[in-house]
């Protein structure tokens, strides 16, 4: 994303009326650590740097490494929360805030974050997360029961167009709360959620994904047989990497995989009880405490009609 | 055969004791008062004459313009007392048969009722069931037209139309429970949710009232994708509680599904329509209907994938009229 001139303008008149050089430095390092304005503008250490010259810059190079959402965040925070123990009242926010909506984010009122709008754009990292940083995530994992017979049994052609239509209906309930799909395997796949009310959002999609699919399986599927398909939801840290092999040796997802294998029947939901807790009642209600001694803490919503 | 006369006049049946004396004919006298009851009911093989003596011209009317609609009927008319001036137009109304005050005092051949059956032949019963299961079959009246675009439907004419009933249950108790812009904010958010389930099959809200209403599909239409997204509406019952509506109740409706024609008139301005199909759905839906169900009757779902019928049981029967229920979800 290109920041426009004049919103990058208004950001430097912004901290050239609001904070000292000082403050400007100590800011941008939460963004980018060790930065050293001196380096950057080509000032000698011992020359103070004129406060027009120092936003300018820092403005520039926040800019270049992508992180100018990360910054406004910043400045919100010093407004609103403070800033080493100091409110910053911020010249021109509104204007700010107001032109990085237009650039294509939304602010995301639970992680206090700006991210990329998902009507216009759909990246794996919501045009924010940054590679290795720590991130509380929720992920959705899906596979479809019997696929190594069901590829026996059918023309790749016709295995392609059922798991496509189920692909399809997985992404739309997916992307429409805001998740990503992360990966997806011949015969499953992985998506995640880390903003605005993301356990939920994994158990809204997965609870839609499970009824359309019912409805897909009576009218559009183009085996002589329903798809079967178990889901698992859970939630926990993630260090978040472009790389998607990082993937397997996460914790989260080691769990996440453990529930859908071992806990999950076929046409049926399986929840943690960290996701289960968090949430809408009305939602939670729909579940199932399951009886194993070993995992209390797992929930499960079969869709069996009678 | 069953031949049912509608008399009050016990002497009429003395008309047909040679018919029954002649296989494969049988005649039973009912009451009038039993007619309209019954034409909803005569889905066997079933020839019916009507005594007009007591009927003015313009209640005959009246009455034909009824039979007329369900084309699957034959009929005859009895009238001893020679009411009617103009004959041919009973004729144009549907009827197979007349008898005048000569033939009211006579007994009838078997060789003119055959004739009479000939003149419009009875759909058995095995090719009506046939014919149900055929896309383009006729249910109700196959001389309206079926509109496949709101664009071919004109105010002011009558058409066939897939219909449906929805309303939210205990609607008294949600009234209690929220104040009253909170009651308008649901009201509004659940009638943008059934809209937007039912855009994609054209389906357009024609009567809507606080908490429910009535909702016509063009019948040129496929029923099969209308049948899905009433059970998609259903399915979603919490989905829709927890992401379309800022109140926090649960909400639970109840969907009847019913096939019939009305004069189309825009909606706000359907003050005025009398249709027997609308009043149908609408009894349907408030007396019959369980809450947090949805009932689709017998016509519309045999024309349903045998996989979509699969998701239904027998509900029973509402004015003769056979519904099924769509099974639910253990936890729903």
């Amino acid at each position: 994303m290109t920041i426009k001139t004049h919103l990058k303008n208004t950001t430097v008149k912004a901290l050239c009326e609001s904070m000292t050089v000082r403050t400007m430095i100590q800011l941008v390092r939460e963004c980018i650590q060790d930065y050293n304005l001196h380096e950057q503008t080509g000032f000698p250490q011992s020359i103070s740097i004129p406060s027009a010259d120092a936003a300018k810059q820092i403005v520039e190079d926040i800019c270049k490494l992508k992180l100018f959402p990360q910054f406004v965040q910043l400045l919100i925070q010093a407004q609103n929360i403070g800033f080493k123990g100091r409110k910053y009242p911020i010249a021109y926010l509104s204007y700010i805030i107001h032109g990085i909506q237009t650039h294509g984010y939304v602010f995301d009122s639970e992680n206090h974050m700006f991210i990329e709008d998902s009507n216009l754009c759909k990246s794996l990292n919501w045009g924010v997360l940054r590679e290795g940083v720590e991130y509380n995530m929720t992920f959705l994992r899906f596979d479809i029961a019997g696929n190594s017979r069901l590829v026996r049994s059918y023309p790749e052609k016709t295995i392609k167009k059922a798991y496509q239509g189920l692909f399809a209906i997985l992404s739309a309930a997916v992307e429409k709360r805001n998740g990503r799909v992360w990966n997806l395997q011949g015969d499953g796949g992985l998506t995640a959620f880390c903003f605005f009310r993301k356990d939920q959002s994994a158990v809204l999609s997965a609870v839609e994904s499970l009824h359309e699919l019912f409805l897909y399986n009576k009218l559009a599927c183009p085996l002589n047989e329903p798809l079967k398909v178990r889901f698992a939801v859970h939630s926990g840290v993630y260090f978040f990497s472009n790389n998607m092999e990082a993937l397997k040796k996460n914790e989260t997802i080691k769990e996440l995989t453990e529930i859908e294998t071992r806990y999950t029947k076929p046409d049926s939901i399986t929840i943690s009880n960290k996701v289960y807790i968090s949430i809408d009642k009305r939602m939670a209600d729909l579940f199932q405490s399951l009886k194993q001694q070993s995992h209390n803490t797992l929930f499960n919503y079969e869709l069996c009609l009678e | 055969m069953d031949i049912i006369v509608f008399s009050d006049n016990k002497n009429i049946k003395k008309i047909f004791t040679k018919i029954e004396k002649s296989n494969p004919y049988k005649a039973r006298l009912l009451p009038l008062s039993e007619l309209k009851k019954s034409i909803r009911s005569l889905t066997q093989q079933t020839f019916f004459y009507i005594d007009i003596s007591t009927y003015t011209e313009k209640e005959l009317f009246g009455l034909l313009n009824l039979l007329s609609k369900a084309d699957t009927l034959s009929f005859g008319i009895i009238d001893p007392k020679e009411t009617v001036k103009d004959k041919a137009l009973l004729f144009f109304k549907g009827a197979s048969d007349y008898l005048g005050r000569e033939q009211s005092k006579e007994e009838m051949l078997p060789s003119r009722l055959k004739n009479v059956l000939a003149f419009k032949p009875i759909t058995k019963v095995s090719d009506r069931q046939q014919t149900r299961h055929t896309e383009n079959a006729p249910i109700g009246s196959s001389k309206l037209p079926r509109a496949k675009n709101w664009d071919n439907i004109q105010s002011g004419s009558e058409y066939l139309f897939y219909m449906m009933f929805i309303e939210l249950d205990g609607y008294h108790d949600i009234q209690q429970r929220v104040g009253e812009k909170a009651i308008e904010s649901l009201l509004s958010s659940f009638q943008r949710v059934v809209e937007n389930y039912l855009a994609h099959e054209k389906g357009r809200l024609w009567i809507w009232n606080d908490f429910g209403g009535i909702i016509l599909f063009p019948a040129g239409n496929n029923i099969q994708g209308i049948i899905a997204a009433c059970m998609r509406l259903m399915l979603s019952r919490r989905l829709i509680s927890i992401e379309q509506c800022a109140q926090k109740v649960l909400l639970s409706y109840r969907i009847v599904l019913h096939m019939g024609s009305t004069i189309y008139h825009e909606r706000g301005k359907t003050g005025r329509i009398i249709s027997d199909a609308v009043n149908s759905l609408s009894h349907m839906g408030s007396k019959f209907a369980r809450p947090g169900n949805f009932y689709v009757t017998d016509d519309l779902l045999s024309k349903a994938p045998d996989a979509l019928q699969e998701c239904f049981t027998k509900a029973g029967e509402f004015q003769d009229i056979k519904l099924f229920r769509m099974k639910l979800p253990a936890r729903y």
